[in-house]
């Protein structure tokens, strides 16, 4: 079974290309266009990470992190903040709002897919053999 | 004394006890003894009722056998031969053989042969024989030939018809002696005999024998009781009071009986043994006396042991307070001699006969120089000036009980002389009539008096010269209690005037008068106890009424345990009139401030909105110019991939140069960030301790390939000495980074010689380049924003012309400097200082 992401980015081009890399590192995607539908998805799928934009239409980034990790079973879940917020502080809020990790764009597509498995846990990548 | 009643009568209580104790074992062993007694006397009246029924048994049998024989019946000759022969064979105990004929006649006697024919039929036994035609025992009578005598008479029978009886005349001495008289209880316990018929047989009395007992101890009703009872059983226990045997004179004793009955045919005898009771106790007795002689003497030694025991507690307990006190004494003694040795106070004790000096204490030694020994051999007139010694001597024969001696001088041994007062009082010493002297040496405090005198005089004339007027007033009434001429002169008051009456008279009604109430006082002098010293301004009335404004100076005082106010005043009216000319311009001033403050306030608060402004529209350029970039360069880098298919070489080419751009783009976006974050001040620097020498090395590495790429040698020299430093890492390598990157980036041939040292508390890192160098005309805008030198449409370098005005900031920021010095067309050398 296909590893699950969650990916909540209004930037169509920005979630085009995040599920097409991804998609190719035989991930399933789940894609959800504003922070709404992307808790409810959060908590019918339970992804094994979720990859979060910061700046969403209606409910912020921020918020929506806090909601999701009110949701019990998707506690433990990596959330990681893809944004291009890069003024001071902005790291730091959304670590603090419950994001385990924080990458900044323009994403690197030579080294995202390791930034991002970075965070998963490490039995999930013994199972897909991407750890040695 | 307490003890010794209780002690007597616990001792009369243990003897009582004791006594009653005895008495009781005494009578029970008595009863036991007496009832033993009894059982032996029992024993032996039966022995002796058995032996005198045997003897009579065979008396009768004698005279039944003879009283067959028909020589006997007939009574011939033959038959006389045989009564007379058998009673000269038995004449012992038998004294007459008789034969009486049916009608009570004497037919035949021996050997009172002149009885024959004598009637006897008068005699009650002879009577009853020849009534009953049987055997019968006569009671104890007197022959007519004087002796007492038992007859017994068998019937005698001829042809079967009574004639008459054969008896014998028995000697009852011998009857007597046999079983009754040989009877000895004790000393003196004997036995006695009595018939049926009350006529006593056998008595160790004499005179009784043969008299009738109801007669003989009529007065004695416990002995006709004892008759009385042997009358009703065989035998018996009993006790009567009668003389004993051994002293018929004496008193009545008891007697302790038993009876015993011994039966015949016709009658009965009693036989009765008795011992007095003294006799049979007497072992008893003599155990009993020796036993309580014993016990007396025991409770005796008791009582000794017992008054003993408690003396010696009593000794204890003497001793034991005797030493208490002994050791109060002597604690009390030590008490007194610590009190005059370790005095703190020169002591002296001397001898009123003769005045010499008999002890001195250590504080005494210490004063006045004299050693202990020396002073013994002093007289108490030594001590005083010659012009005093007369007059001590007389003076100390006026000393009674506790006195004070009043000053006297006092030498020393060195011979300076000191004031004293004494104390002394009277006191024996070593059995010697002494006084001993307490010495106040009073010449430090003269000397102090003295100094004490001319300060306050020094201090008057302070007070009275001063300009200022000077007013001391009680601090709880508020009343002056002194004050200066000035002070006088200045309120128009005169001395006396002012002297006692309140301060407040002196001030302006309501306005800086001090609150005349018990709280008012207390806050006035609470607040002048928390500062040293206060100053106010008020306005004061002069006696004319007249006003004029002073500056007083108020501090607080204790003098002799009074609190008072020193109050220090000063007519300012002139300082007043000056000021209030100063405080017209003053004002005038405050207002020009106010108004240019207020103007200032409206352009920094729009310069810091500006700045706000500034900062948002940053923030929001930023991120807006990422978010397209994210898709060129993630695209871009996603076809590089060749993810979604080859490229050609022509394609890979051209995708790179768009990858160049871009990142170009947001190279120059991050650096805009950064110099527009210094200026908002946003630039956050935060310092950690790391490794200086790994940094750069690190950095080296990193522009390495571009070096490799432009055949450039990199040459990098580091000093031992640069190692940990205290800074912000992540800076200092993107300072490190600009600089290297753009001295390769500047030169096309040579080498990029990096040095760094410790020099001064400094790391010191020179990035030497052997490059274009730089104009002198273009050094100052070497640091400006967007300065890149070569400006122009032939822009041969990269960058965005704002690394090194950020490297500047960033540097200045952690305290250091970054310089230049270079030569167009050789070289240039930038140098980095940042501190430890």
């Amino acid at each position: 079974m296909k590893n699950k992401i969650l990916i909540i980015e209004d930037n169509e081009q920005n979630m085009y290309m995040l599920t097409y890399l991804l998609q190719n590192e035989n991930y399933e995607i789940i894609q959800a266009y504003n922070g709404t539908t992307g808790i409810v998805a959060a908590k019918e799928s339970t992804p094994d990470i979720i990859l979060l934009d910061i700046q969403l239409p209606g409910m912020d980034g921020y918020t929506v992190a806090v909601k999701i990790r009110e949701i019990e079973k998707l506690k433990q879940t990596p959330i990681i903040a893809v944004t291009s917020y890069a003024m001071p502080g902005d790291k730091e809020k959304a670590i603090e709002s419950g994001a385990s990790g924080y990458i900044e764009k323009p994403i690197n597509p030579d080294t995202f897919v390791s930034q991002m498995e970075a965070f998963l846990p490490r039995e999930l990548l013994l199972k897909r053999g991407n750890l040695l | 004394m307490k003890f010794q009643k209780s002690f007597i009568l616990i001792f009369f209580a243990v003897s009582i006890l004791f006594a009653l104790g005895l008495y009781t074992v005494y009578t029970v062993v008595k009863e036991k003894i007496i009832q033993d007694m009894n059982f032996s006397q029992t024993v032996l009246a039966r022995q002796a009722a058995t032996g005198i029924k045997d003897y009579v048994s065979n008396v009768t049998g004698t005279l039944n056998y003879l009283s067959l024989f028909p020589e006997i019946i007939e009574s011939n000759s033959f038959g006389k031969k045989i009564m007379s022969n058998y009673q000269m064979i038995n004449s012992d105990e038998i004294k007459s053989v008789t034969r009486m004929n049916a009608k009570g006649k004497i037919i035949f006697t021996f050997p009172y042969i002149e009885s024959i024919g004598t009637d006897i039929s008068y005699q009650d036994h002879v009577r009853l024989s020849m009534k009953t035609h049987k055997i019968v025992v006569s009671d104890v009578f007197n022959t007519v030939q004087g002796f007492r005598t038992v007859a017994v008479h068998a019937p005698v029978f001829k042809n079967g018809h009574y004639d008459g009886t054969l008896a014998f005349l028995l000697s009852f001495d011998k009857i007597a002696q046999k079983y009754i008289e040989n009877i000895r209880v004790k000393e003196s316990g004997y036995g006695w005999v009595v018939s049926e018929n009350g006529i006593e047989i056998s008595s160790p009395f004499l005179g009784h024998i043969g008299k009738n007992v109801y007669e003989t101890y009529k007065d004695f009703p416990e002995i006709i009781s004892l008759i009385n009872e042997t009358h009703k059983g065989e035998e018996g226990v009993t006790a009567y009071h009668y003389h004993s045997g051994r002293d018929t004179s004496g008193e009545n004793v008891i007697m302790h009986a038993v009876y015993k009955r011994v039966s015949f045919n016709n009658t009965f005898w009693s036989i009765v043994i008795a011992t007095p009771e003294d006799e049979i106790t007497a072992t008893l007795s003599g155990f009993r006396t020796n036993l309580l002689f014993v016990i007396i003497a025991l409770l005796l030694l008791f009582m000794i042991f017992m008054y003993l025991i408690v003396r010696f507690q009593v000794i204890v307990e003497e001793q034991r307070k005797r030493e208490s006190v002994l050791t109060d004494l002597r604690e009390s003694e030590s008490r007194y001699r610590y009190l005059f040795e370790q005095n703190p106070v020169p002591m002296l004790i001397y001898e009123l006969d003769g005045l010499s000096i008999l002890a001195v204490n250590d504080a005494f030694v210490a004063h006045y120089g004299y050693s202990n020994e020396e002073a013994l051999t002093m007289l108490l007139t030594d001590l005083y000036p010659k012009h005093e010694r007369e007059k001590i001597s007389d003076f100390t024969k006026t000393l009674k009980g506790h006195a004070y001696a009043g000053e006297w001088h006092h030498l020393k041994k060195d011979g300076t002389q000191i004031i004293i007062e004494a104390h002394s009082h009277r006191f024996s010493y070593e059995c010697r009539a002494s006084r001993v002297a307490v010495i106040n040496d009073l010449t430090e405090r003269k000397r102090i008096e003295e100094s004490l005198k001319e300060n306050f005089l020094k201090f008057k004339t302070l007070f009275e010269i001063n300009p200022d007027a000077i007013f001391i007033t009680d601090a709880n009434t508020l009343e002056i209690y002194d004050c200066n001429q000035v002070a006088c002169v200045m309120n128009g008051y005169s001395h006396e005037e002012l002297i006692g009456r309140s301060i407040n008279i002196l001030h302006l009604e309501q306005t800086t008068k001090i609150v005349d109430d018990a709280e008012g006082r207390h806050q006035f002098i609470e607040y002048l106890q928390h500062h040293n010293s206060v100053t106010q301004e008020s306005i004061h009335r002069r006696k004319d009424g007249t006003l004029f404004p002073i500056e007083t100076s108020m501090c607080l005082l204790t003098l002799d345990g009074r609190q008072f106010v020193m109050g220090i005043d000063r007519d300012i009216t002139e300082r007043k009139r000056a000021e209030d000319e100063l405080k017209k311009y003053h004002e005038h001033l405050e207002e020009m401030v106010y108004d240019r403050t207020a103007e200032l306030k409206i352009a920094k608060e729009r310069a810091e909105s500006a700045d706000r402004l500034k900062s948002a529209f940053l923030a929001t350029m930023s991120h807006e110019l990422r978010t397209p970039l994210n898709s060129i360069i993630g695209f871009t880098g996603i076809l590089m991939k060749g993810i979604a298919g080859p490229l050609n070489d022509e394609q890979q080419k051209q995708l790179g140069m768009a990858k160049g751009s871009a990142h170009h783009l947001l190279d120059l976006i991050n650096d805009v960030l950064d110099i527009s974050k210094i200026e908002a001040g946003q630039l956050v620097v935060s310092f950690n301790t790391f490794d200086y020498g790994k940094t750069l090395k690190n950095i080296v590495v990193t522009v390495q390939p571009l070096a490799e790429k432009k055949e450039i040698k990199i040459q990098l020299g580091i000093s031992n000495d640069v190692i940990e430093i205290n800074s912000d890492e992540r800076r200092i390598g993107q300072v490190l980074l600009n600089l290297i990157n753009n001295a390769i980036k500047f030169t096309d041939h040579g080498t990029v010689k990096i040095d760094c040292q410790v020099i001064d508390g400094n790391v010191i890192t020179k990035v030497i380049d052997t490059g274009i160098g730089i104009k002198n005309e273009d050094m100052s805008k070497l640091f400006k924003p967007f300065s890149q030198i070569d400006t122009g449409l032939t822009r041969n370098h990269d960058g965005t012309g704002l690394g090194l005005s950020i490297s500047q900031k960033l540097i200045e920021k952690l305290n250091g400097t970054i310089t230049v010095e270079s030569e167009a067309g050789i070289g240039s050398i930038f140098t980095v200082t940042v501190p430890l």
